[in-house]
């Protein structure tokens, strides 16, 4: 697995500048870069999210977007890369809604509000500045198991699978990773 | 705000992952609490990174030339109006905007007559004197979709879930034994719950999905249950 983190700040202000480019003079030359870079990651989140064979217009579908709403991207709020994430996420959430598509697992809710292991509190500093942090706090293995869950839409079993895991490890390990992004998310609560 | 969905419900949610009745009611709630909007963007700023850091899938060799011959035989007025929309929406109003939820653009005008307490158009189901039913449609497969008015003090009868229920305060309150919810509040409960809810002195409406119907357990609990069927 690739390293997550932490995201180059040089390169998350470059790419602010391309949006303002896109978004103040039409620049196409800034936009071919953000579609360069972006589009094939965009293009991967889809196939991953299981869109298959759409997975390449969702994409022309997002940067039509993006020079659409260049100008609404407030820096302030997010980096370019979360921006066009949830322009790429809406417009996956539009097709399945389409698709009427029920993507709910059950086994999730039953667990829902068993608040298990509060005990093990976690009381570190956040870095403000950088989220990805937060998965710092994680063991290796409690990240690549969160990842895969909720940011890869996989099944507790596939991800036991590709980890070489039982399904109680990979419960275990989602469980206590979902302990330390309850305590420190939102600038801990 | 006291009551949130849990760390589960806000990462499935971010992620997309959660059927429309269960997207609405968590995107109700991200509308109006603070503390779930910075939770929520901190999801969002780790799904941008991972954005970052995942392997490219290539696109075909003239994808981004069909794009710009979209872009520039686009009239341009229609890309204009539809930024100038967004900045002008984003500027009058401090919340967040409607259509930053991850909630299908389809399902946001119920998410804004909701947010706007508007039930002009609801057609209420009278269940009993004091409480009024009305069924939400969403195509759902997994889920009872509802709203459920009561009138100031009704004493919603004793029961306890089958399943999981998910509550969304919409207007006014309601208390049981665990504690008192307020508008925007989110509330979740299982098999393991029974309570006996009261709503306050100006009634309560609430957003309610089951995914198995609630049991009635108290005096006139059978009649109830059939009753609600």
């Amino acid at each position: 697995m690739k390293k997550m983190y932490p995201i180059d700040e040089s390169e998350a202000k470059r790419w602010r500048e391309h949006i303002r480019a896109v978004g103040e003079n039409r620049d196409k030359q800034a936009y071919h870069t953000l579609y360069l870079h972006f589009a094939p990651k965009i293009k991967a989140f889809y196939m991953q999210h299981g869109m298959g064979a759409n997975s390449e217009e969702l994409t022309h579908e997002v940067f039509l977007r993006v020079w659409q709403k260049a100008t609404s991207y407030s820096a302030e709020k997010a980096n370019v890369s979360t921006w066009i994430y949830t322009i790429a996420r809406n417009l996956k959430i539009d097709e399945l809604r389409k698709k009427r598509i029920s993507e709910v697992n059950h086994e999730d809710y039953e667990e829902a509000s068993v608040e298990d292991n509060q005990e093990e509190k976690i009381d570190l500093l956040r870095d403000k500045q950088n989220v990805s942090s937060i998965l710092k706090l994680m063991k290796d293995e409690q990240r690549h198991v969160i990842q895969k869950v909720y940011f890869e839409d996989k099944s507790h079993s596939v991800v036991a699978q590709e980890l070489g895991l039982t399904l109680g490890e990979v419960k275990s390990r989602v469980r206590s990773g979902l302990n330390i992004l309850r305590v420190n998310l939102g600038g801990g609560n | 705000m006291n009551y949130h969905p849990d760390i589960k419900l806000l990462l499935k949610y971010s992620n997309g992952q959660l059927e429309p009745a269960l997207s609405i009611a968590v995107g109700l709630h991200h509308h109006q609490c603070n503390k779930c909007q910075l939770n929520i963007a901190d999801i969002e700023s780790i799904a941008g990174d991972s954005l970052e850091y995942s392997n490219d899938v290539e696109l075909a060799d003239n994808s981004f030339d069909k794009l710009m011959g979209e872009l520039e035989g686009a009239e341009p007025n229609k890309f204009i109006n539809s930024s100038c929309e967004s900045i002008n929406s984003a500027s009058n109003n401090a919340d967040l905007h409607y259509t930053q939820l991850a909630v299908a653009q389809s399902d946001l005008s119920l998410v804004r007559k909701l947010d706007n307490q508007d039930f002009e158009d609801t057609k209420w189901k009278k269940i009993t004197k004091k409480i009024s039913q009305s069924e939400v449609f969403l195509s759902n497969k997994s889920f009872k979709v509802e709203l459920l008015k009561f009138k100031p003090n009704a004493k919603i009868p004793k029961h306890t879930h089958k399943g999981n229920e998910f509550t969304l305060v919409v207007q006014g309150n309601f208390k049981d034994r665990y504690g008192e919810y307020k508008r925007g509040e989110f509330i979740q409960m299982n098999q393991a719950n029974e309570h006996q809810p009261t709503a306050g002195e100006e009634g309560c409406i609430c957003l309610a999905i089951t995914d198995k119907p609630l049991r009635f357990t108290g005096f006139l609990g059978p009649v109830i249950n059939w009753m609600s069927r």
